[in-house]
């Protein structure tokens, strides 16, 4: 067993044992699982927000979409951090209706909201089915760490199976306290563990930070600069867009638990000026992507480029620590998304169950969910990774259906018309991706929303006209 | 939301939007070290994003606070 594996397995440990101590006894009613009683300061806020954000993406795919498409990778740079300008209104919105009513997942609010049933029905199978393949990436990119971080395809296998076990365990018994608490370490250890490998990865490749750039500018001057083909300025706005727009108007159900638990909207508030600023470590993986695009073969580059890189330049147990950074980094949101997915189920499927009853389904929908992502992530490990792109793009679609609910007297946009624009989005998304249409670069996401919104606005017009027609 | 604030606000966005479009920003050289996008995006995102933001929570008055409690 290598150094870095061991190190690895002793972070899992710590992680383990962190989640546990979220909380002294286990979590009782769905409420306080899934929200924490909506008792979280500043601080708890913070991390829990911050750790929905960087995720496995942050970690290995920006590092590898900079290594193979150079600049593309910048609108990263813009999303993120500017996703909480959006977030600053939109949220304490969400948190005043989810307080008032009781609230505790995206589905739940807008079948409350819009007083429909079918809507939050809906709602909660379409965003089941889109999270499973977010929950699966995660999953594989933790064991994806591992195995370049060891260079052993079992060290990675082990670690998805331990990791998942940990996880379920103490998202079981603590809930969303459990994640908060992960999260403290998750970034610590992030921030960490990322300035120490920029600093390594650097110095051993280029000759220090001030060089990269130098040397891209002199030897792939184009890696620099957004120019036409595959990541086009098309591709750049496009996709910036409609992640600001996803992740802004919190489409994405995992980022709900982190925006209902706060105790008041200034906790949220003042959460959003700071966040951006957290922003600024993206730029770190962007950056080792670079060196990745300088001195990596063909083979080497995309999501292994990091820790490919990392590999040649740290020693054994540095790997491991930066190996427990990313399998954190998965982590967390791998317990926000069980937390989401299992909230929303319950409460639009199964919403008059008894307490005892909700109880043991929020333990069979969290043990099963984990073990179908486990059981896909470690047997068919490339089936689903390009549902992840449906997942965001289709996801995306409710932010119009969020939009309308947002008004504290009511929803002022009509149940009939979010509906029918969200349905017709997100079957565009799935005929757009599967259906062997090529669009160029533009976003799907994006084009699915422009017909969704079309189609919204149409019914709205005809149901208004219609209302208005009708004799007193 | 007032108009200043929603003017503010959306400055950075567009700012950051433009980017790649403006030939001084997305060009192959340097600025400080670093690309010009990667700066002009950094400022954009980071900088205008939490000076927009603190505008914001500057103008807010005391019947904003009331809206939502």
């Amino acid at each position: 067993m290598s150094t870095t594996f061991i190190v690895t397995l002793l972070g899992m440990a710590v992680i383990g044992a962190l989640g546990f101590l979220g909380r002294r006894q286990p979590a009782s009613d769905l409420s306080e699982w899934t929200v924490g009683g909506r008792r979280f300061g500043l601080i708890t806020t913070w991390f829990l927000q911050a750790g929905e954000v960087f995720s496995t993406f942050t970690f290995l795919g920006l590092a590898g979409l900079a290594s193979t498409g150079g600049a593309a990778a910048i609108y990263a740079l813009a999303f993120i951090p500017m996703q909480h300008l959006v977030l600053y209104f939109v949220a304490p919105r969400i948190w005043a209706i989810g307080r008032k009513h009781g609230y505790v997942s995206q589905s739940d609010l807008l079948a409350g909201q819009y007083q429909s049933k079918a809507l939050g029905i809906i709602v909660a199978i379409v965003g089941f089915v889109f999270l499973l393949p977010l929950l699966q990436l995660q999953i594989n990119g933790l064991g994806l760490i591992v195995q370049l971080a060891t260079g052993d395809h079992s060290s990675g296998m082990a670690s998805m199976i331990i990791a998942t076990v940990v996880l379920v365990a103490f998202v079981l018994w603590a809930g969303v306290h459990g994640v908060a608490k992960v999260s403290y370490f998750k970034d610590a250890m992030m921030i960490i563990m990322l300035i120490v490998a920029g600093i390594a990865i650097s110095l051993h490749f280029t000759g220090g930070l001030g060089n990269i750039y130098a040397q891209l500018a002199a030897k792939l001057p184009d890696a620099l600069t957004i120019h036409a083909g595959k990541f086009d300025a098309v591709w750049f706005l496009s996709n910036f867009a409609i992640g600001l727009i996803g992740a802004g108007f919190a489409a994405f159900p995992y980022a709900w638990p982190g925006i209902l638990s706060a105790r008041d909207v200034r906790v949220l508030r003042r959460n959003y000026i700071s966040q951006p600023i957290y922003g600024v470590c993206v730029a770190i993986p962007i950056t080792i992507g670079f060196i990745g695009m300088l001195v990596l073969d063909q083979h080497s580059k995309g999501n292994g480029a990091l820790l490919n890189l990392a590999r040649e330049a740290m020693p054994e147990w540095a790997l491991g620590l930066l190996a427990v950074a990313g399998v954190a980094t998965a982590m967390v949101p791998t317990g926000l998304l069980l937390i989401a997915m299992a909230s929303m189920v319950i409460r639009n499927l199964a919403p008059d169950s008894s307490p005892r009853g909700e109880f043991w389904m929020r333990q069979a929908l969290v043990v099963g969910t984990a073990v179908v992502a486990l059981l896909l992530a470690v047997g068919r490990p490339d089936a689903l990774a390009n549902l992840a792109l449906l997942s965001y793009n289709g996801l995306s679609q409710l932010a119009p259906v969020i939009i309308g609910a947002l008004s504290l007297n009511g929803p002022w946009l009509r149940t009939r018309s979010v509906l029918a624009g969200f349905v017709v989005g997100g079957a565009t998304v799935v005929y757009l991706t599967f259906g062997g249409i090529h669009l160029g670069t533009i976003s799907i996401g994006l084009v699915a929303l422009m017909i969704n919104l079309t189609v919204l606005t149409l019914v709205e017009i005809a149901l208004r006209m219609a209302s208005r027609q009708q004799p007193a | 939301m007032k108009l200043s604030t929603k003017i503010v606000c959306a400055i950075p966005v567009l700012g950051a939007f433009a980017g790649p479009l403006l030939p001084g920003i997305n060009r192959a050289s340097l600025w400080l070290g670093m690309p010009r996008l990667m700066l002009w995006t950094l400022g954009c995102s980071v900088v205008g994003t939490t000076a927009a933001l603190l505008f914001s929570e500057w103008m807010r008055t005391a019947e904003d606070e009331e809206e939502l409690q």
